[in-house]
């Protein structure tokens, strides 16, 4: 308990947790089955000692009655003996002669007074029969009979046992006596006979319905039974049947219960002997009828029983109820309190007490609401002043946070952007940055809110309501002076709205507080940045304009520093476009590509750089060169090297002594690499010179590959560099490749692995297209593009000529003819030419070409076609343009004409509506070599 | 890009211009230039040594032509020098150049001739 704080007091009303408790219905629903199922078994126990009870009582009676009719019984055989005695005495009287004529009648007589006799007959001393009451059976043996051989041993009375009748068939019993005369001699014999069932039938009519007899003989025969009257000869022995035998031997018994074998149902009853005769006298009653009239008084008692249980319980179920409902629904507000809810005490109805309840648990319910409030009370003051800490703490991180993505990086539109993102939802709920663009507009340049659909709703509104060019962000840019809107009022909506939507919209979107602080630089004011509370219902105070005013200085220097820097890129970027050149000279049956790679990751421009140019003897010379450092002094120092090449290459110098002079002119102070190969396509040779750049590559027709070796120290090295020249021939066919090491150095490892690396990969390129080419060494060595270098690559494929047919196309400049001069002597020289020939031919093209320069067109990108065909001995050459043919004016025009017309052996001039053709040809002496 | 050299020696008192390499449209007015300077008022007249210009055409032509006007207005003479076997020969002729200006085998002779006026 102690320290326990609320919860520890709240009562668990769910069941089955620790032991089991029960509801008060339950139990009392259980206290009454019990209660029920006592009294139940009471009662049941009566019924059985009752039972038992009238069952004793019940059994008494029967052997009373079984008595009785024994003693019927033997009342009846006394009779039977007595009359007989009488009737013997009467016929002693030897007077009377026994006859059927003198005592057929007195013995019919008799028979038909005593009802119950069946039988009565004399027979003589032999056992024939002299009368009988019936007159029937006269003159009868009886002798073979027992009780007739009993009666002749002299045997004064003889019963015998059942018999069957002799007539009827049914059982019969027969009684004999000696009829003594008077001087006592025995003159005849008297028998009587009667039925056992007529008897029994007598005897059966003054006991109870349900009661039956049955007579036993003295050997366990059934004589007759009431209880199966039809009785079969096999199912008369019943001596097996222990009572009875016991009975026979001269005991009552009782049966509780078993009855005869014969019967089929619970009986009870007794068995009594009759001692005159030895039969026994059996009387029994069924038992079910005793057990029902005993049972019915039970289940009624037991139906009454339950009906007042269920009663009762229900009542007290009712009562139970009153008390539970109330009590559980105040335990639930209990709990409810205990978890802190401010629930409402239910008015219960009930019995007093539960109102007694209700009413302390309200005063409690008040009591606890009370110190919670107080609690919540200095809860809220303490929150109060943590938020303001962690405000103050989310501001400054927000503001570290801000600060260094505008240090991160010079793009500052971005990082502009990701500040914007940054202020939301921490430091305001909309975020947006205006930026002054090179017009001096106000450009709007990222917008921020948490859902990005709102973002779009901004633009949205500000689409349909151009914002006001005198007000908000604009007047923040045009003054520098910030603006800040503690709260936004109703009147400042209505004010800004340019209509009843534009208002509803603005109030739509809930600002509550805003912030406006401009881009301050030196060269003025470079835009603004907007923070503004809405649906956070927030206010900005003075911490937070502070933090708006130092982050807003903040971007400033990082805009500022960024267009210093784009300037200087600019600068750079510039300088260097113009020294990679993106247009190649084109020589007729060469093909010069190039490629430069910026380095990955770099913000500012390397100092790899190309160049290639037809010098004034018809060679073309590739240069490529590596100046260390970066940005605009690499840019720098590449464009004087680039220049100073120049100049010295088309002055005609060889290659050692262009370095030479490169290095002698330029006081290089940065290292700096350079290789200058010149190729001589008349002479297939190559001469090339070369300052600590990576060795030229030259590709074969057939895919062999070699190196370019040889070379001294980089330019800016210490101390005095003597270039030497060095010459190789070319094979027509193969590609000469200039690169810068981007292309083959990796971190980490020897340089003369990254270049068979590029040998190996240049060996499977195209040798007979080098743009080809260089696309599969980026491919293959760089794969995505440059590393952290910058790569430049520079390849001339040179073909052989056609030598029977030459098809140039040349600017219509005169800087083309030079070239047209050298491809011509290119052609021809091979074609075994006499040299005043080959002069004559160039000199006689060039002015069809000069002329077709100076009257053809002015256009700058106009076009002339010059074809050659060597066709046996002659030569000819057709130089087209596409302009309008002018008569060539003044003397010194016309010697052009003049001149192709003594030189060649045919000129012929054709001006038509779309271009002008001169024809020219001469006839050679050609050593035509088969 | 063409180029041609331009070099200028006095011999016996006559300035000698030597040109190498070729003359055409494209260089043709910056050879002139130096070629009109390279001869003094105080001289009688120019040696122009074209033994080695590889290529002239009517544009080389046309500038030997403006030039000699030049110096006549001056009063100077202007001799070519042209080997017998020099291709440019043809051009010369064929332009009747040869008509203008004499045309002298070597610069000996050209200079030889300038100085004894004929």
């Amino acid at each position: 308990m102690g320290g326990g704080v609320g919860g520890a007091a709240v009562p668990d009303t769910r069941p089955g947790n620790r032991t089991r408790q029960w509801r008060l219905g339950t139990s009392l629903l259980v206290s009454l089955a019990l209660l029920l199922a006592l009294l139940m078994s009471f009662t049941f126990l009566t019924y059985r000692s009752v039972l038992a009870e009238r069952r004793d009582a019940e059994i008494e009676n029967a052997a009373a009655m079984a008595r009785t009719v024994a003693a019927e019984v033997d009342r009846f055989i006394h009779d039977l003996q007595t009359t007989t005695l009488a009737i013997g005495t009467i016929l002693g009287n030897e007077g009377i002669p026994l006859d059927q004529p003198s005592l057929g009648n007195y013995l019919g007589r008799i028979v038909q007074d005593y009802g119950f006799i069946r039988a009565l007959f004399v027979t003589d001393l032999n056992g024939h029969v002299l009368a009988s009451a019936s007159g029937e059976g006269i003159g009868l043996d009886l002798s073979d009979r027992p009780y007739m051989e009993a009666l002749f041993t002299g045997t004064p009375a003889v019963w015998s046992d059942s018999l069957s009748g002799i007539q009827s068939g049914q059982v019969t019993v027969a009684f004999g006596r000696p009829i003594p005369s008077r001087g006592g001699a025995v003159r005849a014999y008297l028998l009587t006979a009667f039925y056992p069932r007529s008897l029994v039938a007598r005897l059966q009519s003054t006991l109870p319905d349900d009661s039956r007899i049955t007579l036993v003989d003295r050997h366990g025969f059934v004589m007759h039974s009431t209880y199966l009257p039809e009785i079969s000869p096999e199912q008369r022995d019943v001596s097996s049947f222990e009572p009875l035998r016991n009975a026979l031997a001269g005991r009552t018994v009782i049966l509780t219960g078993d009855g005869l074998p014969i019967s089929k149902e619970p009986r009870f009853g007794a068995i009594v002997p009759v001692s005159t005769t030895g039969w026994a006298v059996v009387y029994t009653r069924p038992l079910e009828p005793l057990e029902a009239r005993i049972r019915r008084p039970v289940i009624e008692q037991a139906a009454l029983l339950t009906v007042a249980v269920v009663l009762v319980g229900l009542i007290f179920g009712f009562i139970a109820r009153r008390l539970t409902r109330p009590l559980s629904t105040l335990a639930d507000t209990a709990a409810a309190i205990a978890r802190g809810e401010r629930p409402h005490i239910p008015d219960v109805t009930g019995a007093i007490e539960t109102s007694q309840l209700a009413a302390g648990m309200r005063s409690m319910a008040e009591a606890v609401a009370q110190r919670e409030d107080r609690l919540q009370g200095a809860l809220d003051g303490e929150r109060a002043s943590r938020e303001a800490a962690e405000r103050a703490q989310t501001r400054l991180q927000f503001l570290t946070e801000a600060s260094s993505v505008l240090a991160a990086s010079l793009d500052y539109e971005e990082t502009l952007r990701n500040v914007a993102q940054l202020a939301v939802p921490s430091f305001a709920d909309w975020c947006s940055m205006d930026v002054v663009d090179d017009e001096g507009k106000v450009e709007r340049l990222a917008v921020a809110h948490v859902d990005p659909k709102k973002v779009d709703l901004a633009y949205e509104i500000n689409r349909r309501y151009p914002p006001d060019p005198s007000g908000g962000v604009f007047r923040v840019v045009r003054t520098g002076e910030p603006m800040v809107v503690p709260h936004v009022t109703e009147e400042m909506l209505r004010a800004a709205a340019r209509d009843d939507a534009h208002a509803r919209i603005l109030r739509e979107l809930g600002l509550v507080s805003a912030i406006m602080a401009p881009f301050k630089s030196r060269s003025g004011v470079l835009g603004a940045i907007s923070f503004v509370w809405a649906e956070s219902n927030r206010h900005y105070t003075d911490e937070d304009v502070a933090l708006a005013l130092d982050l807003a200085r903040r971007a400033a220097v990082a805009i500022e520093n960024a267009h210093l820097y784009r300037r200087e890129r600019g600068i750079a970027e510039t300088l260097q476009r113009s020294l990679l050149r993106r247009t190649m000279p084109e020589f007729p049956g060469m093909t010069i590509a190039s490629r430069y790679l910026p380095a990955r990751q770099e913000t500012e421009i390397g100092g790899d750089w190309y160049d290639a140019m037809a010098l004034p003897d018809g060679r073309i010379a590739l240069v490529m060169g590596d100046v260390a450092g970066r940005g605009i002094e690499a840019a720098a120092i590449m464009g004087q090297l680039q220049n100073a090449v120049r100049a010295y290459a088309l002055e005609g110098h060889p290659p050692a002594v262009i370095m030479d002079r490169v290095a002698r002119l330029l006081d290089i102070r940065e290292m700096a690499t350079l290789v200058y190969v010149a190729f001589d396509p008349a002479a297939w040779t190559l001469s090339y010179a070369n300052a600590g750049h990576l060795p030229p590559l030259v590709v074969g027709p057939r895919g062999h590959v070699h190196l370019l070796e040889g070379g001294g120290p980089p330019l800016g090295s210490a101390g005095e560099i003597v270039f030497h020249e060095q010459t190789a021939a070319l094979t027509p066919g193969s590609t000469i490749l200039l690169y810068t090491d981007g292309l083959v150095e990796v971190r980490g490892e020897p340089l003369d692995e990254g270049l068979s690396r590029l040998l190996r990969t240049a060996a499977e390129g195209r040798s007979d297209d080098p743009a080809a080419l260089l696309e599969h060494l980026v491919g293959s060595l760089l794969g995505a593009g440059a590393g952290p270098d910058d790569v430049a690559l520079l390849a001339l494929h040179a073909a052989p000529l056609d030598p029977v047919h030459l098809r140039l196309r040349l600017n219509a400049v005169p800087s083309s003819m030079p070239l047209l001069r050298h491809t011509l002597r290119r052609w021809l020289v091979p074609a075994q030419l006499a040299p005043a020939e080959v002069f004559d031919i160039t000199v006689a093209a060039s002015e069809a070409f000069s002329n077709a320069i100076e009257h053809a067109y002015p256009a700058a990108d106009a076009q002339i076609e010059v074809e050659g065909t060597l066709d046996g001995g002659d030569v000819n050459i057709r130089v087209r343009d596409w302009g309008q043919w002018r008569q060539p004016r003044g003397a010194n025009r016309g010697r052009g004409l003049g001149l192709m017309r003594g030189l060649m052996t045919e000129v012929r001039v054709e001006p038509g509506p779309t271009g002008t053709t001169v024809y020219l040809r001469k006839r050679v002496q050609r050593e035509v070599t088969a | 890009m063409t180029s041609a050299s331009v070099r200028v020696e006095e011999r016996n008192g006559v300035p000698v211009v030597i040109i190498s390499g070729e003359i055409d449209i494209v260089n043709a007015a910056e050879v002139g230039g130096q070629l009109f300077n390279a001869a003094p008022n105080s001289a009688s007249g120019l040696v122009m040594d074209l033994s080695g210009v590889s290529y002239l055409d009517s544009r080389g032509v046309h500038l030997l032509f403006e030039l000699a006007n030049r110096l006549r207005t001056r009063h100077q003479q202007l001799h070519l020098v042209v080997p017998a076997r020099a291709m440019i020969r043809r051009v010369l002729v064929l332009t009747h150049v040869d008509s203008v200006m004499p045309l002298h085998h070597t610069a000996d002779e050209a200079v030889r001739a300038l100085k004894s006026g004929s």
